[in-house]
C-alpha cells in the first residue's frame, strides 16, 4: 500500500459512515481506487460491499432513510458536496448491475439511451458511438446485423455485455460492477472477465464479487469487508497469499462466509 | 378425517370452473338478450336519423353525437390530470402520511355512487358556474367521476414497472423526469390505457351524472354549452316512460356495440404499440 501515490487516486473514500435509519451499515471507511486498475470488494453477504459501491455514484440517494457522512473524492473533488450535479456524476461513474437489465427496447436503442438523455443528437454520431461501444464490449460482430432486434431476446451474457456497451456509450471514467457475473455460467463469466481486462486500459473499475477466484483473477487491489468494516485493503496478490489479518485469511480460505 | 388431496383438487377445480362458467354464461346471456331484441331495430337509418315523437320513432343521431362527445370531453380532461397525478404520486413523492391520505381519498372517491357526482356537477357546474345543462357540465362531471379510476389504475401500472429499469436509467445520467418519460411511462402504458378505457366505458354507460348535468335534449348540439342526451339516458327514458321498448333495445344494442368497439380498438392499439417496441 505504500506505493500508492495519494495524488494519483481516481477515487478516495475518507471516513465514510452510512446509516440506514438507526442501523450503521458502513463504519468509517477509508480507501482509494487507482486509475485504470481494477479494485475488487469482497466479503460475505451483508458486509456492506454493494452499499459502498453504490456510494460511489450516489445510487444510495434513491433509498429512503440513508444518511452518509464523510467524503468520496473523485479526482480530488467531493461528490457529496452540495454543488455536485448528480446526473453528471453518474455519467462519469457508470454502473453494471447484478442482473443483466437491458430496457425492453431494441439493441440499438439500448446502446444510445444514455446519449439521448444527455441530449446528444445526430443519427451519424449515434451510429458511430453505438458501433464503437458494441465493439468495445465485443458484441459488434455478432450483433451488427440485428441492431434493431429486441435486446431481451439475446442470451444472458450478451445482455450483460450489451449493458456494458450501453454504459460505455456515455463515456464514463469509472465503471462500478455489482456482481456482474452472478447470473452467468462459467463460460459467459470468463468472457466478461476477459472484457474487464481489456476495459482496464481505459477505465477505472471497481467490482463487487462473491466469487473469490474472480477477485483474484481480475483485480489489482482487493478490499475485504466484514460487517460494515474494511478489514484489509492491499494488493490482490498479497490479500490472497499473505493477508495481514486473520479474518481475511479465514474468509479467503473458505472458513466462513 | 383428512380428504385426499386428489379429491380436494378435483373439488376445487370443479368449483372454480363452475364459478367461471356461471359468470361467463350470465354475461353472454345479457349480451345475447339485448342484441336479439335490439339488432332487428339497428340500421343505418336508425343510427343516422333524428328521433321523432320523443323517440317513439325515428333514429338516434343526436344521441349518438352526445354519446361520443361526453366521454371524449371527460377523457380529454381526466386522462392527463389522472396520469400526471399518478406519476407525481409514484415517482416524485416519498410514501408518507400525505400520499396515503391522497390514496385513501381517491379510493373513497372511486367508491362514491355516481349520482353524488351528478348532484355535485348539477350544483357546481350547472348552477354555480352557470354552464347550464350542457355537454360541458356533463363532460366535466364525468371527468371527476372517472378520475379516481384512472389515477388508481395508472398508479398501479407505474408502480409495476421494474425498479431495475429506473436504476439503470439513473445510472446512465438520466434525470427522474427523463426516466419517467423514456422508461417508466412506455412500460406502464398497457396498464395506463386499461385505466383510460375503463374510464371511457364508465362514462359511456353512465346515466345518473348525465341526466343531472347534461340534461336530455333530443336536438343535435351545436356547441359545448348545449344540452344533449347519451344512449344510456335515452334508453332509460324510453324504457321508463314506456315510449318505445323497441327503440330502447335498439339503443341498448348500439351502446353495447359501441363499448365493444372502444375496448377492441384500445386493445388493438396497445398490442400494436407493444409489438412495435419489442
Amino acid at each position: 500500500m505504500e506505493d500508492m501515490n495519494k495524488t494519483n487516486d481516481k477515487i478516495e473514500i475518507k471516513n465514510l459512515d452510512l446509516f440506514y435509519g438507526q442501523f450503521q451499515a458502513l463504519q468509517s471507511i477509508s480507501m482509494t481506487m487507482k486509475p485504470k486498475l481494477i479494485t475488487a470488494l469482497i466479503g460475505p453477504s451483508g458486509c456492506g460491499k454493494s452499499t459502498l459501491l453504490r456510494c460511489l455514484n450516489r445510487m444510495n440517494d434513491l433509498i429512503r432513510g440513508v444518511r452518509i457522512t464523510g467524503q468520496v473524492m473523485l479526482d480530488g473533488k467531493d461528490i457529496y458536496s452540495s454543488d455536485t450535479e448528480i446526473t453528471e456524476l453518474r455519467k462519469r461513474v457508470g454502473m453494471v448491475f447484478q442482473r443483466p437489465n437491458p430496457f425492453p427496447l431494441s439493441i440499438y436503442d439500448n446502446v444510445v439511451y444514455g446519449l439521448r438523455v444527455a441530449g446528444i443528437k445526430g443519427k451519424n454520431q449515434h451510429d458511430e458511438i453505438a458501433e464503437k461501444s458494441l465493439r468495445s464490449a465485443w458484441l459488434w460482430d455478432q450483433l451488427k446485423d440485428k441492431l434493431h432486434h429486441p435486446a431481451l431476446q439475446l442470451p444472458l451474457d450478451q445482455q450483460q455485455r450489451l449493458c456494458i456497451a450501453r454504459l460505455l456509450a456515455v463515456k464514463p471514467e469509472v465503471i462500478l460492477m455489482d456482481e456482474p457475473c452472478s447470473t452467468l455460467d462459467p463460460i459467459s463469466t470468463s468472457k466478461i472477465e476477459d472484457l474487464m481486462h481489456e476495459l482496464k486500459k481505459d477505465y477505472t473499475i471497481v467490482i463487487v464479487t462473491h466469487n473469490m477466484q474472480q477477485a483474484s483473477r481480475v483485480s489489482d487491489y482487493t478490499a475485504f469487508y466484514y460487517i460494515g468494516n474494511l478489514i484489509e485493503f492491499a494488493d490482490t496478490k498479497k490479500i490472497f497469499t499473505a493477508p495481514d489479518k486473520k479474518q481475511t485469511e479465514d474468509y479467503i480460505s473458505g472458513r466462513f462466509g | 378425517m383428512r380428504v385426499s388431496p386428489k379429491y380436494t383438487q378435483i373439488g376445487a377445480v370443479t368449483i372454480l370452473g363452475a364459478a367461471t362458467a356461471f359468470t361467463v354464461a350470465i354475461l353472454i346471456f345479457i349480451i345475447i338478450f339485448v342484441l336479439e331484441k335490439g339488432l332487428p331495430v339497428l340500421s343505418f337509418n336508425f343510427l343516422f336519423t333524428n328521433p321523432s315523437d320523443m323517440g317513439r320513432s325515428g333514429g338516434i343521431l343526436p344521441i349518438l353525437i352526445g354519446t361520443v362527445l361526453l366521454p371524449v370531453l371527460a377523457i380529454i380532461v381526466a386522462a392527463p390530470l389522472g396520469i400526471c397525478t399518478s406519476v407525481y404520486l409514484v415517482e416524485f413523492t416519498l410514501e408518507s402520511r400525505v400520499t396515503r391520505l391522497i390514496r385513501f381519498g381517491t379510493d373513497c372517491l372511486a367508491g362514491v355512487p355516481s349520482i353524488i357526482f351528478g348532484l355535485f356537477g348539477f350544483i357546481f357546474f350547472v348552477t354555480i358556474l352557470g354552464m347550464g345543462w350542457s355537454i360541458m357540465s356533463g363532460g366535466l362531471s364525468l371527468a371527476l367521476m372517472i378520475l379516481p379510476t384512472i389515477i388508481r389504475t395508472s398508479e398501479e401500472a407505474i408502480r409495476a414497472v421494474p425498479k431495475a429499469y429506473r436504476e439503470v436509467s439513473f445510472s446512465l445520467g438520466a434525470s427522474r423526469w427523463q426516466t419517467v418519460r423514456k422508461v417508466v411511462l412506455p412500460n406502464a402504458l398497457p396498464g395506463v390505457v386499461t385505466g383510460v378505457v375503463l374510464g371511457i366505458g364508465r362514462s359511456i354507460e353512465e346515466t345518473a351524472v348525465v341526466i343531472f348535468t347534461a340534461g336530455s335534449s333530443l336536438l343535435i348540439p351545436t356547441s359545448l354549452f348545449d344540452s344533449t342526451r347519451t344512449m344510456a339516458v335515452h334508453f332509460y327514458i324510453l324504457a321508463r316512460e314506456g315510449l318505445s321498448m323497441e327503440n330502447a333495445y335498439g339503443t341498448a344494442a348500439s351502446l353495447i356495440i359501441a363499448v365493444l368497439i372502444v375496448n377492441l380498438t384500445a386493445y388493438w392499439m396497445m398490442h400494436r404499440f407493444i409489438a412495435k417496441r419489442n
